[in-house]
């Protein structure tokens, strides 16, 4: 079982090292000890003492509790990486062809047209929430205004088609609860855009996201270094904080149940604030959420829709995943800003349309 | 963290996406259709990683110390190895599901004169559905075994893309014509029977099944349905 994994610390050490050691100066700037290779050295070992762990600490990792947030953990993590690689593919493909020159010319000069036109653009784009935020980095760093990216990247994973059908079959063909979270979430990120859009002179204190342009020291000329260049860079950051999201996603869903949750169903402004929170905090795939949603049976339609709404919108892998690809600082004003227009902006569609 | 050092996390990584789509692990976790997008995914890491040892002329670059994180997941997937989801989930969500989700409006009446294989979650649905479809029909069940107030129960868990959107559904176990023994916990079964007519209607309370054979099943390489 664990063959593959073992040969991986036997073999990594050759590979990884000697090249340091061949050229020991420039991997450590500023600093005098070899903390590459201790560094390199922690992580072999952290791996290698994970083997015999499981004998030893056999009893309390086999905890029923323990056992089951581990392989909501997992599920969470396995589930990303194939989107994650997809949107760390697209993001190097954008930042291998797309030029500033295309960017230009698609999209309209005026940004407050480009929004829309963004949000539009996130039909196309048929993955989970994972997929669109290296996504989101690689079309800022191409000259796409940040306002922009940022409503392609919360338009993308709540408005594509797989979404579309799979609430759809949730919900039985309830066409209007379909329509009203296109629409709801369509506006939200729309009028995310326009208040970066409109805000940005206005407010100094509003923080744009940190577009790092990945490459820009060492990922040579060539489109196929700047690709392997970015994918480097959108790869680990926005994966580690996608674990650090899925180690709290993965204790809610196990250990809060959904009674809780249920016992404020009928109090309205309770009712919507809980599902609102809980959408946040359980951090579902945007493919997968309806059929939960529709599982709350004892909340209204218009909560419901916040659930459905919130949840690809933000939710705490993706705010963990934003702070790392974006900056702490955009983040730590970016996502309560969503969290609420996104709970105001469902209530005032589930009221109209349901 | 140094890019040596993210060069072994992103191949352990990769590694252990690799290990969980071959060996079918992945089932635990996810879709089982996620297989090869998986096997494709812990490839590309694999070489990923190996780029930073072909592509020299890369200088240190510090990244965030989240990246460590990612350690998280392949000590876990060493040293837990966790189960899929089973009894512990299913007494927290049981028949949580509002039955209209699998109710589908024109359910084709399920063959009289032979036995028939029924999801859990369609048996529950179907029988909520005022059991139409399912009254005097001979079913199969396959599920893992609770006990709970002196009766026991086949469970079996249900996700849409992971395990963190599993829900689950139970069916009691009455005995029928013929006297079966009662399994031990978390056994697979695979139950032979016919719906106690009006239990389960519109969720009220557990469907039931009158069963007349019960025999014991390794666990099925899908354990969600």
């Amino acid at each position: 079982m664990s063959m593959i994994l073992i040969t991986i610390p036997a073999m990594a050490p050759s590979r990884t090292l000697a090249p340091w050691r061949a050229r020991p100066a420039p991997s450590a700037p500023g600093s005098t000890a070899p903390p590459a290779d201790r560094q390199v050295w922690i992580a072999l070992l952290v791996l290698l003492a994970a083997v015999p762990a499981q004998r030893l600490l056999a009893d309390p990792l086999g905890n029923e509790a323990f056992q089951a947030w581990a392989t909501v953990f997992l599920a969470i993590v396995v589930q990303s990486i194939p989107f994650l690689v997809l949107g760390v593919l697209l993001s190097g493909l954008i930042s291998a062809l797309l030029s500033e020159k295309v960017v230009s010319r698609v999209l309209p000069r005026n940004p407050l047209l480009a929004v829309p036109v963004a949000g539009i653009a996130g039909v196309g784009l048929p993955t989970c929430e994972c997929a669109a935020v290296p996504v989101a980095g690689g079309l800022a760093r191409r000259g796409v205004p940040a306002a922009v990216a940022l409503t392609f990247l919360l338009a993308a994973p709540a408005v594509n088609p797989a979404v579309i059908v799979s609430t759809a079959v949730a919900f039985q063909g309830r066409t209007d609860m379909v329509l009203a979270r296109f629409v709801a979430s369509m506006l939200v990120a729309v009028v995310i855009g326009w208040i970066y859009v409109v805000l940005t002179r206005r407010v100094p204190a509003l923080r744009l996201p940190r577009i790092a342009e990945a490459g820009h020291a060492h990922g040579g000329e060539s489109r196929w270094g700047r690709f392997v260049a970015a994918a480097w860079h959108d790869a680990l950051p926005a994966a580690g904080f996608l674990v650090i999201g899925a180690v709290i996603a993965a204790a809610i869903n196990v250990f809060v149940p959904l009674d809780v949750v249920e016992s404020v169903a009928d109090q309205w402004l309770l009712a919507v604030v809980a599902l609102a929170a809980f959408a946040f905090l359980v951090a579902l795939c945007s493919e997968a959420d309806a059929f939960i949603a529709v599982s709350l049976t004892a909340f209204s339609d218009t909560a419901k829709l916040v659930f459905l709404v919130v949840g690809p919108a933000m939710d705490v892998k993706l705010a963990a995943m934003e702070a790392g690809q974006f900056g702490r600082a955009f983040a730590a004003q970016f996502v309560p800003l969503v969290l609420v227009v996104a709970t105001v902006v469902a209530t005032v569609v589930g009221t109209v349309l349901l | 963290m140094n890019r040596n050092a993210q060069a072994v996390v992103l191949a352990a990584l990769g590694a252990l996406t690799l290990r969980v789509s071959v060996t079918d692990e992945h089932t635990r976790y996810v879709n089982a259709a996620m297989k090869w997008p998986l096997v494709v995914s812990g490839v590309l890491m694999l070489l990923l990683a190996l780029s930073r040892v072909l592509r020299r002329e890369d200088g240190g670059e510090p990244t965030t110390p989240a990246v460590w994180v990612l350690l998280l997941p392949v000590v876990v997937g060493l040293a837990v190895q966790p189960a899929a989801l089973g009894a512990y989930v299913a007494d927290r969500r049981v028949n949580d599901v509002s039955a209209q989700q699998y109710d589908e409006p024109a359910v084709d009446p399920l063959p009289r004169d032979r036995t028939t294989d029924v999801g859990l979650a369609e048996f529950v649905s179907l029988a909520a559905g005022y059991g139409e479809a399912l009254a005097g029909r001979e079913v199969r069940l396959v599920g893992f075994v609770t006990h709970a107030d002196g009766a026991w129960f086949v469970n079996r868990l249900t996700i849409s893309c992971c395990a963190a959107d599993a829900s689950a559904f139970r069916v009691r176990i009455d005995a029928g014509d013929v006297r079966v023994d009662v399994p031990a916990e978390k056994t697979w079964v695979r139950v032979v029977g016919r719906w106690a007519e009006g239990t389960g209607v519109e969720g009220v309370d557990l469907p039931a099944l009158r069963a007349s054979a019960v025999e014991e099943v390794p666990a099925p390489r899908q354990p969600y349905e």
